[in-house]
Parts: structure tokens; sequence; C-alpha cells
């Protein structure tokens, strides 16, 4: 029981202690309907146990509870969600991403050199799927050279351009930017800037017309080196990026009516299982 | 002993608790009339001192809500105490939190305004602490002391509860309570004791 009525000061004590005082008339007013309804209350069972400390209950009109709902939670993390999703999407449509989330190089950005470097790339990405056909591994080799000449052959392509221009304009001067390097071009190799664009774009013309010769032959076309490596993975691998239903497939195609029913192994344990299988049979 | 209606009545104690709580389960009427003489002052004066204007009727709904819960209840007297300011205290916050989002009339506005300056005007030289009644006397602490303050000394008075009864009560840590409470009786003392009280007086370390 706590001692306050003896604090030692006087007038506190008065206070405290007045503040305990009986019950007044005024104060049990209500006593007779109060007890009416308690006893009433109190014979009919209704009773509950969680209601000895009863909680607060928050208006269904409050704003809080409106804000604290999961509901409007939940469509806002869709919206975000669907937004985040779209923008990637688009992103990588326009070409914006880097290489793993674009969907196509895009083509102002790319020289020649870069498609051969885009080839490159999607042959390493393929070697380590159709590295077992052996074609892939001289492909490598192929490209690793060119990306060793790769700067010189950006240096020629641009003084190709400009021998063009050249050769091609009524009124050159050699002063300009343009030709400045041509100039200096042809004065190491002591010839005119009319010998060296000619010769060069005679070389250069030359060498390109070999190499259509060679993608014709391939019938890849130039624009699209990466599609005869699938198409040509294609003939040993069904999906890349599943070398195990590449051996799979051959399993399939090697032994379809071995009716095995084992599809998990590889496919050479596939294909060896369906022979075994139909020699029992 | 409390007398009403002419009849002698014993005054509610640990003793005799047990056996009322128990016949007032049972419905007996004198039973719960003990109960209630013996808390419906306390609960009165502790609201009508926080919210005078809904004070009966957040009392009224406090002793509904403690015949709903009697049954379960278990406890002594002053756990009893401690519950039923447990409740009041519960629907004093929900009155005000409804009053908070209801627009106010001028005119209750206006009635409201007055009560409080009313009960405002009077200064502590002016309080007449040996006519004080027990409302008065209530009423005196919460005009004079900080809500949360006011309240600590109200419930420790008039619930007669320990320091963690009332930390329970409100919510509180014990030591929070007795903090508040030795900075309310100081400023009570400096208001109505004799003389100006030290900090850390240990003459009102009363917990």
């Amino acid at each position: 029981m706590p001692n306050l009525h003896n604090s030692g000061h006087e007038g506190l004590d008065e206070l405290l202690g007045a503040a305990r005082q009986g019950a007044t008339p005024d104060e049990l007013m209500h006593m007779e309907s109060t007890l009416d309804q308690f006893t009433a209350v109190v014979a009919s069972g209704v009773r509950a146990a969680d209601d000895t400390i009863p909680e607060p209950v928050l208006s269904p009109r409050s704003t809080v509870t409106m804000f604290n709902t999961r509901i409007p939670r939940r469509a806002a993390a869709i919206v975000v969600a669907t937004m985040f999703a779209a923008g990637t999407a688009a992103a990588a449509a326009g070409g914006v991403l880097p290489t793993p989330f674009t969907a196509s190089a895009d083509p102002v950005l790319v020289d020649d050199t870069s498609v051969d470097d885009t080839g490159l790339d999607t042959d390493s990405t393929l070697e380590g799927i159709t590295d077992d056909t052996g074609v892939d591994g001289t492909e490598v080799d192929d490209d690793s050279a060119d990306d060793s000449a790769s700067d010189d052959h950006s240096l020629s392509e641009r003084d190709f351009g400009n021998c063009e221009a050249w050769l091609n304009g009524a009124d050159n001067d050699p002063a300009s930017p343009a030709f400045a390097h041509l100039a200096d071009e042809a004065a190491e190799e002591g010839v005119t800037i009319d010998e060296y664009c000619t010769t060069l774009v005679d070389e250069h013309r030359s060498g390109h017309g070999s190499d259509d010769a060679d993608d014709a032959g391939d019938d890849h076309g130039g624009s699209m080196p990466t599609l005869p490596e699938q198409s040509r993975g294609d003939d040993h691998a069904t999906t890349p990026s599943l070398p195990d239903d590449r051996g799979g497939s051959s399993g399939r195609s090697g032994g379809s009516n071995s009716g095995s029913g084992s599809s998990s192994n590889s496919g050479s344990s596939n294909r060896g299982g369906g022979d075994d299988t139909s020699g029992d049979d | 002993m409390w007398i009403l209606g002419g009849v002698q009545r014993p005054a509610l104690d640990d003793a005799t608790f047990p056996d009322v709580l128990v016949r007032a389960l049972e419905g007996d009427r004198s039973a719960a009339e003990q109960l209630f003489v013996d808390l419906q002052p306390r609960l009165l004066r502790y609201l009508r001192s926080l919210e005078p204007s809904a004070a009966d009727d957040i009392a009224s709904e406090t002793w509904y809500s403690i015949a709903r819960g009697l049954g379960s209840f278990r406890g002594d007297l002053a756990g009893f105490r401690s519950w039923s300011f447990s409740i009041a205290r519960r629907r004093l916050i929900d009155h005000r939190r409804i009053a908070a989002r209801r627009p106010v009339a001028f005119e209750s506005l206006d009635d409201t305004a007055g009560v409080m300056l009313m009960g405002r005007s009077d200064d502590a030289a002016d309080t007449a602490l040996d006519h004080l009644s027990g409302q008065g006397a209530a009423d005196t602490i919460a005009r004079h002391l900080p809500p949360e303050q006011a309240e600590v000394v109200l419930l420790r008075v008039l619930g007669d509860l320990d320091v963690t009864e009332v930390a329970e009560v409100m919510g509180r840590s014990a030591n929070w309570v007795r903090v508040n409470q030795h900075r309310a009786l100081r400023r009570l003392a400096e208001k109505f004791g004799e003389g100006v009280i030290p900090a850390g007086d240990p003459t009102i370390s009363l917990a």
C-alpha cells in the first residue's frame, strides 16, 4: 500500500488525504441503475474471457486503418513490380541494357568490327555447349585472330572511307582534318594522296570481295553472324541451353523405340539403355 | 464501516473481498453494492478530474465491462482495483479518440471552454485545502500537474495502486512511474507544502 499521506509536507498531505475521502451522495447517485445492469449482466452469464482488459477499438472510418490495410500495400507492390518489369523490358528492347539483357544489338552503335565481336561472343557462349562437336574450337581461334587485328582493321576502315571521299570529291583540301591523316600516310609512303587512296581502295575492295564470297559460301549472310553457329549447333544439339537434352534428343532419335522410361540420364546412356532393352526384347 | 440507506455495512478489505466477489458473481445485490461503494467514488474522481464532461458515461461503461469480465477475474482487492482502473482508463482513451474525430459544435465548445476556464481560474493560494472534497482534491491535483504526472498520482492515491500496478495500468515501466511520481509530488509540495523542496528531497520519494 503506498504511503502517500505522510510525505512530511502538511499541505501536500492534506491534499492527498482529501482525495481519499469517503463517497459522497453525488458519487453514489446512479448506484441503483448501475447495479441493476451489473447484476443482470452477471446473471445472464454474458462473459467474455478476452474482455478482462478491453483493448481500445479504432473506428472503421479511421484514415489510419484505411492506409494500414494490406490491400493497398499489395496493390502498391504490384504496381511497382509491373513498372520495374515494363521498364526493364523497354530498356532491353531499346538496346540500352548491357549484353545479357539486350534483345538485339543496336546497328547504329555497332560497326563491322563489333559485329565480328558479337559473333565471337556468341561463339564463346556456345563454346561450352557445343565443344563436344569439335567444330567451334577452330572458329574460336579464327575469331581470336580477328580480335588481334581489329585495331588495324578499324583504322583502315576509316582511311578507306576518307579515301573514297577524297577520290570522289571535286574540291579536296588536304589541310582539312578529314584528309590530314591521309596526307600524313601518303607522305610516309612517299606517294601522293591520290595514289595512296587508289591503292588502299583497291586493296580494301578486293579483301571484302573475298569475305563476301566466304559468307556466301556458308549461306550465312553477313548481317547475322551468330545464326549460322546456332544452326550449325542444331545439327548436334536441339537446345543450346540444355546440353543434357541434346543428348536426350540424340538418345530419342537413336533409340526412340527403346521404351526406356528413365529420361534423366545422359543421351549416351539412354541410347545404350535403349539398345540394351531392344536387345533384350 | 459505511452507512447506506440507514444500514451499516462492512467496509471492503482484503479479508472480505473473496467472499464478496463470489457472492457478487452469484447475483447477490448487497455484494455488488459493496463493490460499487468501494470502487465507484474512486473511479468517478479519477475520471472527472481527467474528463469532466463524460466521466459518468465512462464510469457506466466501465461497470458494464466489469460485469462482463468479472467471472474471469482472478486476484485480490488490490488486483481488482488495478483491473478496474485499467478498464476505466481504456474506456477513457476510447472516448477521447472518438471525441477527437467528432466535429465539435460551437455550443459544446463554449461549454467546454467555460468548464476549463472555471476549473483553472483559482490559484494554489486560493485553494482551501482544509475544506477540499474528494473530487476537489482530485481536481486540484489534475490542475496543477502535467497530465501524465497527474494520472500517476491519481492512480496511486485513488486506486491505492503501488508503483508496479500503476505501471501496468499506464503501460509504462515502473521506473518511469517512480520518476514521474517524484516530480509530481515535488511540484505539488512547492505549491501546497511548506517552502520549496530541494531537488532530490528524500522525504517525497514515497514509492
